[in-house]
C-alpha cells in the first residue's frame, strides 16, 4: 500500500480545504419526486426514492436471517419507546405499517418476527402481566399462534 | 508536555477502571474504520466504527446534520471498497465482552434515537405536502398507478378475489365499507392535529404523531383500493416486467406453486379487509397488483412481476453494453445467483399453515425484475438500469381529492404546517449541527468511543483529530490497538492480482491509464482524467500534470458542447483538474469509481496486514 501511511500527514493542510466526511446521498424520504407516496418512516429507501445505494433497512435482495434480525430489532425497539411513550394503539400500528414497509413487508400482521418483536420490545418496556395481557389481545386479535409469539418474545429477554 | 503526561496517567487510570478484565481476555474486537480519500462525497477521507456486523458512520446531510448511519458491514463495504473504489484501514480494538456490548448499545441507541426524530422530521414534511396537493385538489395515492382506468376490461384474478369477498363477508361489505370510508373523510375536516414536537435530546426519541393529512390520505387510499376491488380493473401493462428469459420459464412444479401462492395470497388479501390497522389500502393494492402478475405468470409460462426499479434508477446506456460484456455477465451471474436462492425458498412462500410468505416472494420478485431488466435490454436494445434502486413496488398514482376541506383551512393548515416543520428543522439542525472542524464525523465518532471505551470524553483541544486521515493515529494510541488490516479498494484488489498472474510492466502500463484499462471503465460521475495516481508515488506528479492538461483541455472542450450536454463535460473537466493538483505534490485523492461491482467483489477474501 505505496502512498498510505506516513504520507498522509503531509495532506493534513489540503484537508483543511476539504470536506472530511462523507456526504449522505439518502434524500429526504418524502421528496416530491419519490415515486412513493408513502410517508417515509424509517428507512429512506422502500418509501421514496432514496439515491443513497444501500440506506438502512434498504436492501430487499437479503431477506434472510439477517434481514429478518434487523426488522425484529427494529420492532422490538420501536415497540419499547412505543409503549414507554404512551403512544395510543392506532398511531402504534400505523408506525409499524411504515416500519415493516421499510424492510419490504406490507402485510406485517401474518409475519411471526412482528409479534416476536413487539413481545420482546414489551419486555424492554418492563411492562406488567395484565399490560402484557392488553397488548397480546390488542395486537393478536385473539389468534392464539400470534398471542404465542408475543409471549415468545417476551420471554426471550 | 507536562499537560500531555498528565492526560496520558488520566487515560491510563481510566482504562485500569473501565477494563477490570483486559480486553484481550476475550475473543471480541470493534474495528476503526479510516476510508482513504475520493473525489465526490468525502475527499477528506471517512472513518466508521464497526461491532460485529454493524457499522456505525456519521454522515454530512445538507443543509448542516451530522446523521448517525447503521449500515451491514457488507454492505459497507461493497458501497466503499467496491462502488467508490477506495481503501478501508481497520484498527481493530480488543475489548471485554461487557464492553463489546456497551459499545454496540451505545451506537445503536444514539442511532435510534436520531433515527426517529428524523423520522418526524419526515412525518412533518410530508403532512405538508399532501396539505398542498389537497390545495390543488389531487393526492398522490401508493397502488392507484398499478390499475388501468375504469373502463377497462375486468381482470379475472380480481373478480375471483372480490367473489371470496363476497362469499366470506357478504354481498354488501363493498359499499358499506366504501360508504364508511366516505364519512371518515368528511369527519376527518374536524380532527385536532397533533401537537408539534416540543424539542428533542440525544437521549429521548420522540413520540409519533398520526395527523390528518396522512390520515386522510390513507383513508384515500383504502377507498381507492375498494374501488379497484369492486371495478376488478386490470393492471396497467407498464407496471409489469418480464423478459424470455428461460430463467423466467415456468417448470410443470412451479405452475402448481404459482396456483398455491395465488390463494394463499388471496386469502391473506381477504384477511386484509378485516384489519383494524388504519393503512391497509396499499397493502390490499399492491397485494392485488401481485395477484393479477401472478395471474398473467399462470397464462404466459413465463414469469411476469411488477416493476421494481426506482425511476431514479443510474443506468448503462444501451451504446456502452456491447463494449463491456464482462461487466454485463457479472450483473447476469448476480442475478442468477439470488433468482437461485430466492426460487429455492419461494417452494415455502406458502407456509405450513397456509398463509402467504411476503418476505420470500418479494425476494423473489427482486431477483426476477434483475433478469429482466438484463435480458430485455439485451434482446430489445434498452438501456440497462442498475439493481441499486430496488424498492417495493410502488404505483404511485394521482387521484382527486374528494371531501377535502375547504382552500381556505388547508391554506391555514399549510401555513401552520410548514412553521412546525421549520421548527423542528431547527431544532435538530441545532442538536446535530456539523462543524467542519469542531464536530464532524470524527469528532462524533470519537466522542461516542470515548464515552463508551473510557467513561469519558477526551479534551481535543487544538488537536487535529479532526481529519479523517489523522483519526487512526489518534485511535491507536488513545484505545489500544492490537491490529491493523487494510481492505484494498476494488481496483487495487484486482491489480494485485493481475501482477501476480502477468507481466509487471506490461499490466502497469495498459492499466495506469483509463483508456487501456481493462479494470476500470469510465464512470460518468468520476472527473475527466488520464492516469491513475493511487497506487503510484514516484510518478504521481508527472501523471498529475498530464492529468492536470486533460482536465484543462476537457473544460475548453466543455465550454463548446455546454449548450448541448447542460454543461456535464465541462463540470467533469474542471473537476478533473482540481483533483489534478494534488497530484503534482504526490497526494491522490482521485481514484475513480464504478458503476457495478459484482457481489462476490465485497465478499473478497482479499485483506492486506
Amino acid at each position: 500500500m505505496r502512498g498510505f501511511g506516513p504520507a498522509r500527514v503531509a495532506l493534513v493542510p489540503a484537508l483543511f480545504l476539504l470536506v472530511g466526511c462523507s456526504i449522505s446521498t439518502s434524500l429526504s424520504t418524502s421528496s416530491t419526486s419519490s415515486q412513493s407516496a408513502s410517508d417515509s418512516s424509517a428507512s429512506s429507501s422502500t418509501s421514496s426514492d432514496s439515491s443513497s445505494r444501500s440506506s438502512e433497512s434498504s436492501s430487499r435482495s437479503s431477506m434472510g436471517g439477517r434481514e429478518r434480525d434487523r426488522y425484529l430489532q427494529d420492532v422490538r425497539s420501536y415497540t419499547a419507546a412505543n409503549v414507554r411513550g404512551g403512544v395510543p394503539l392506532e398511531t402504534f400500528q400505523k408506525e409499524l405499517g411504515e416500519l415493516a414497509r421499510a424492510h419490504g413487508l406490507t402485510h406485517w400482521e401474518d409475519d411471526e418476527t412482528t409479534y416476536l418483536g413487539i413481545g420482546e420490545g414489551l419486555s424492554d418496556a418492563a411492562v406488567g402481566t395484565a399490560q402484557l395481557e392488553m397488548y397480546k389481545t390488542s395486537f393478536s386479535r385473539s389468534d392464539p399462534a400470534k398471542k404465542q409469539a408475543i409471549q415468545r418474545g417476551y420471554d426471550t429477554r | 508536555m507536562i499537560r500531555r503526561l498528565a492526560r496520558r496517567a488520566a487515560l491510563a487510570a481510566l482504562l485500569t477502571i473501565a477494563f477490570p478484565i483486559p480486553g484481550w481476555a476475550s475473543d471480541r474486537f470493534i474495528e476503526y474504520l479510516y476510508i482513504d480519500a475520493n473525489e465526490g462525497g468525502s475527499s477528506g477521507g471517512h472513518v466508521a466504527v464497526r461491532v460485529d456486523d454493524d457499522v456505525f458512520h456519521f454522515e454530512y446531510r445538507r443543509p448542516g446534520m451530522l446523521v448517525l448511519r447503521r449500515e451491514p458491514f457488507t454492505a459497507f463495504r461493497h458501497d466503499y471498497t467496491g462502488l467508490d473504489n477506495r481503501t478501508i484501514e481497520a484498527s481493530r480494538i480488543p475489548v471485554s465482552e461487557a464492553t463489546f456490548r456497551l459499545v454496540r448499545e451505545r451506537f445503536r441507541r444514539r442511532h435510534f434515537v436520531q433515527r426517529r426524530q428524523l423520522e418526524q422530521l419526515d412525518t412533518l414534511r410530508t403532512e405538508r405536502r399532501i396539505l398542498e396537493q389537497m390545495l390543488q385538489r389531487h393526492v398522490d395515492v401508493d397502488g392507484a398507478g398499478f390499475f388501468s382506468g375504469d373502463d377497462s376490461a375486468p381482470d379475472p384474478a380480481l373478480a375471483a378475489l372480490r367473489q371470496q369477498v363476497v362469499d366470506r363477508y357478504g354481498p354488501t361489505l363493498l359499499t358499506e365499507r366504501a360508504e364508511t370510508l366516505r364519512r371518515r373523510l368528511a369527519a376527518l375536516d374536524r380532527a385536532e392535529v397533533p401537537d408539534p414536537p416540543l424539542g428533542a435530546s440525544v437521549d429521548e426519541p420522540g413520540a409519533p404523531a398520526y395527523g390528518f393529512a396522512r390520515r386522510y390520505r390513507d383513508t384515500l387510499t383504502a377507498l381507492t383500493a375498494l374501488e379497484v376491488l369492486e371495478t376488478t380493473r386490470p393492471l396497467r401493462p407498464e407496471v409489469t416486467i418480464t423478459a424470455a428469459a428461460n430463467a423466467l420459464r415456468l417448470d410443470a412444479d412451479e405452475a402448481l406453486r404459482v396456483q398455491r401462492l395465488s390463494g394463499a395470497l388471496t386469502a391473506s388479501l381477504v384477511r386484509l379487509l378485516d384489519s383494524p390497522r388504519p393503512d391497509w389500502g396499499f397493502p390490499l393494492l399492491l397485494g392485488m397488483a401481485r395477484l393479477a402478475t401472478l395471474a398473467r405468470t399462470h397464462e404466459s409460462g413465463q414469469w411476469v412481476f411488477l416493476d421494481a426499479f426506482s425511476r431514479n434508477a443510474d443506468v448503462i446506456e444501451r451504446a456502452r453494453l456491447p463494449g463491456r460484456p464482462e461487466l454485463i455477465a457479472t450483473m447476469l451471474t448476480d442475478a442468477q445467483s439470488a433468482l437461485d436462492i430466492a426460487r429455492g425458498r419461494l417452494s415455502s412462500a406458502v407456509r405450513s399453515d397456509g398463509t402467504f410468505d411476503e418476505r420470500g416472494f418479494a425476494d423473489f420478485e427482486e431477483a426476477g425484475n434483475r433478469i429482466a431488466e438484463i435480458r430485455r435490454a439485451l434482446d430489445d436494445g434498452r438501456d440497462v438500469r442498475l439493481p441499486y434502486f430496488l424498492i417495493l413496488p410502488a404505483g404511485s398514482g394521482r387521484r382527486p381529492a374528494v371531501l377535502a376541506p375547504s382552500p381556505a383551512t388547508l391554506v391555514d393548515r399549510i401555513v401552520a404546517a410548514r412553521e412546525r416543520e421549520e421548527a423542528y428543522s431547527r431544532v435538530l439542525e441545532r442538536l446535530y449541527g456539523y462543524q467542519l472542524i469542531t464536530r464532524n464525523c470524527v469528532s462524533e465518532l470519537l466522542a461516542e468511543l470515548d464515552a463508551a471505551l473510557l467513561g469519558a470524553r477526551v479534551d481535543v483541544d487544538a488537536s487535529p483529530n479532526f481529519v479523517p486521515a489523522l483519526s487512526a493515529l489518534v485511535v491507536k494510541e488513545r484505545y489500544g490497538v492490537s491490529e491493523i488490516v487494510r481492505i484494498p479498494s476494488h481496483r487495487r484488489a484486482r491489480l494485485a492480482r493481475l501482477y501476480e498472474r502477468e507481466n509487471a510492466l506490461r499490466v502497469f502500463v495498459r492499466e495506469s491509464n483509463t483508456i487501456t484499462s481493462t479494470l476500470y471503465w469510465r464512470n460518468s460521475r468520476d472527473s475527466t482524467f488520464l492516469f491513475f495516481t493511487d497506487d503510484v508515488v514516484v510518478t504521481r506528479p508527472v501523471f498529475g500534470a498530464v492529468n492536470l492538461v486533460t482536465g484543462v483541455a476537457a473544460s475548453a472542450v466543455g465550454l463548446v458542447t455546454a449548450p448541448f450536454d447542460r454543461g456535464k463535460r465541462l463540470r467533469a473537466g474542471l473537476r478533473g483538474a482540481f483533483f489534478s493538483l494534488p497530484e503534482l505534490v504526490f497526494q491522490n485523492i482521485r481514484k475513480g469509481s464504478f458503476q457495478y461491482v459484482g457481489q462476490a467483489a465485497a465478499t473478497d477474501p482479499d485483506i492486506w496486514h
